[in-house]
């Protein structure tokens, strides 16, 4: 028998009720609080364009380019090296091929926080990377700009959100059929050309899922930057958790988050436009 | 509803506190008919919404000794986590608080806090001047607490790179270029940057003051190592030795000392930033009678002393501090002869121009 058109209808009705509830309404709450203010320690619920106004500054602007260069070096970084390893994973590993997957998600069996600290250990001045260098002899004082500093904060972040780039561009990267890769051997291509010319657009997709998977949690990346962070390293995840914190500025805070939230959509869509895989589909 | 018809509707192995919390988290406590509050409101229990020193077993114990009050405390670990539970709903589940006195007025003018009655507090007699008549703890001309433990931040060094300290001026010392922590939070550290400038009234600094602290902290930022978050980080630094000398809590010292560092605590001749906390009653509590019986004790000499050798927190109270041997008095961190060096935490005039200038000089 077929299901009804009301049957139909209830089904998808609960996903949309969810979407609704937990997407859109805390949304559009969002979007009123970004042209309110705050008077007296409460909300007051008078049309302002302020907020938005306030972001115009350079300090804001500032921080925003800061933060989306920081994001850049980190999704560079992790498809630098989360590259290789999805590829060799997808189609140089035979044996052990789920263990090894496994090892690439074990990190995320840990806490945020702990890997975030782990770092503190091995990059401080008391940590091993200085301690062996000192053993070593190659250096005499530790090198103070491994901890505190933006170099600290895109390593951890590489570290933390590298996962989330190999797995889709792994899958991408297995399913390339091996009879294109015999084709392009025989039609006289190297290894290299066919990498260039074969593999690597076709492995596209997964490049743009990957490096948004990256880049989207970077962007609002805020408990790292403070802990790993010199005094220099602020990023506008740390601004907007000031907003809803300390500074009880809750239609600032929106406003901050929207246009981040902008960023991160223009970013997106972006990515899937030009992430299509080139040549031969 | 009644108390046994609640029990028959609840889940097995959930306490009517769970289901209060479940319901406050939910929002369905608003709709909740005033009986069902009412049904919890017959016990001389008080829910006890505070710091995780204030609410440890030794102290649930003593209460129920002392007093046969049963406290049932619940933990935050910031203001900021105060004030947003009792803004989400939590004026419903919790009879009292422990506020920091900077955070009086705006949870007063939000209506989430409740004010005492004097007449109830016989103990005030004993607690210093100072904080028994602090206009921090009076908004409207309504009182909301009398404060039973005070302190100070001020600058933990480590003594065998520094030598004794008594002045700001460490911190902005070349000498320890790299090896200098301040906190990352506009009302600590804007206000040490001023009482470093000679700025007698931090709190209530105008704009043009404000351009010049900026100034100082940008221009102090090449020796500063990190701006420190969680007073755990400032613990690690200071016993890692990443950082030499650093703004911080009394609460590093003890632990710092325990782990074989040489660590110093000094109120700076310029002004330390102090603090003190009270019992405080949220708003629409059925128990205010109750909540005035423990503010009362809080502020006696007994509870101050136990406060003493239990956590090495200051008593507010003389009496307290008289019944203590000279040794823990040291140990507390406080300099009784040197009080008028606190400049007490306050709202400033424009939190969020601080806040602004303060990302400026992170920014910068």
């Amino acid at each position: 028998m077929r299901p009804s058109v009301g049957t139909v209808l209830s089904f998808l009705a609960a996903p949309k009720l969810w979407l609704v509830v937990f997407f859109v309404l805390p949304m559009m709450t969002m979007v009123l609080y970004s042209f309110w203010r705050v008077a007296d320690y409460q909300i007051v619920a008078d049309f302002t364009l302020r907020n938005y106004e306030k972001i115009g500054g350079s300090l804001y602007v500032g921080v925003f380019l800061r933060t989306i260069r920081i994001s850049i070096y980190v999704t560079v970084l992790s498809l630098l090296i989360g590259y290789p390893v999805a590829y060799f994973l997808a189609r140089k590993v035979r044996r052990f091929k789920l263990t090894l997957l496994l090892l690439v998600i074990l990190p995320l069996w840990t806490s945020y926080l702990v890997r975030t600290y782990a770092w503190m250990l091995i990059l401080g001045t008391q940590g091993v990377i200085n301690q062996s260098l000192m053993a070593v002899g190659l250096i005499e004082e530790p090198i103070s700009w491994l901890l505190y500093s933006d170099f600290a904060v895109t390593i951890a972040l590489v570290h933390i959100y590298m996962p989330y780039l190999i797995l889709p561009l792994y899958a991408v990267l297995e399913k390339i059929n091996p009879s294109i890769l015999e084709a392009a051997w025989d039609l006289g291509g190297g290894r290299i050309r066919t990498f260039l010319s074969v593999i690597l657009p076709l492995s596209l997709p997964g490049i743009a899922t990957g490096c948004l998977f990256v880049f989207i949690p970077s962007m609002g990346a805020f408990v790292t930057p403070e802990l790993l962070g010199g005094t220099r390293s602020i990023m506008i995840g740390s601004i907007i958790a000031q907003q809803f914190g300390v500074a009880y500025e809750y239609p600032f805070g929106s406003a901050l988050a929207l246009v981040l939230m902008g960023i991160i959509f223009a970013t997106a869509a972006f990515s899937l436009r030009y992430g299509k895989p080139k040549g031969l589909a | 509803m009644s108390r046994e018809t609640m029990n028959l509707l609840l889940p097995s192995g959930m306490s009517r506190r769970g289901l209060m919390r479940l319901m406050a988290a939910s929002g369905l406590l608003a709709a909740a008919p005033a009986s069902l509050r009412q049904a919890f409101a017959q016990d001389k229990s008080l829910n006890y919404f505070t710091w995780s020193s204030w609410g440890a077993p030794e102290f649930v114990a003593d209460a129920k000794k002392k007093l046969g009050i049963d406290l049932k405390p619940t933990f935050y670990s910031s203001s900021d986590e105060m004030m947003a539970k009792l803004r989400g709903g939590g004026t419903r589940l919790y009879d009292m608080i422990v506020p920091v006195q900077n955070y009086i007025e705006p949870a007063a003018k939000a209506g989430l806090i409740e004010p005492l009655d004097p007449a109830a507090l016989t103990n005030k007699k004993d607690i210093f001047q100072q904080f028994a008549e602090s206009p921090q703890w009076r908004v409207d001309g309504k009182l909301y607490g009398i404060p039973f433990v005070w302190g100070a931040n001020a600058i933990a060094y480590n003594r065998k790179e520094t030598g004794e300290v008594d002045s700001l001026d460490a911190l902005f010392d070349p000498k320890y270029k790299g090896r200098i922590a301040l906190r990352d939070e506009p009302e600590d550290t804007l206000a040490i940057a001023a009482l470093k400038l000679g700025i007698k009234a931090p709190y209530s600094m105008g704009e043009k003051e404000l351009q010049e602290v900026k100034k100082l902290l940008i221009s102090q930022k090449p020796l500063v190592r990190a701006y420190w978050k969680n007073v755990a980080d400032v613990q690690n630094m200071l016993a890692s030795g990443e950082v030499v000398v650093a703004w911080s809590f009394l609460a590093v010292i003890a632990p710092l000392r325990r782990a074989g560092v040489d660590v110093g605590w000094v109120w700076p001749k310029e002004g330390a930033i102090g603090w003190n906390e009270s019992i405080t009653p949220v708003k629409g509590t059925s128990k205010l009678k109750l909540v005035e019986e423990y503010a009362n004790f809080t502020l006696s000499p007994e509870y101050g002393e136990f406060m003493a050798r239990n956590t090495r927190y200051a008593p507010a109270s003389k009496a307290a501090i008289a019944r203590l041997e000279p040794e823990l008095v040291k140990d507390l961190g406080i300099d009784i002869n040197n009080v008028g060096r606190l400049v007490f935490k306050d709202i400033p005039k424009d939190k969020s121009r601080w806040n602004e200038i303060w990302n400026e000089v992170k920014a910068a």
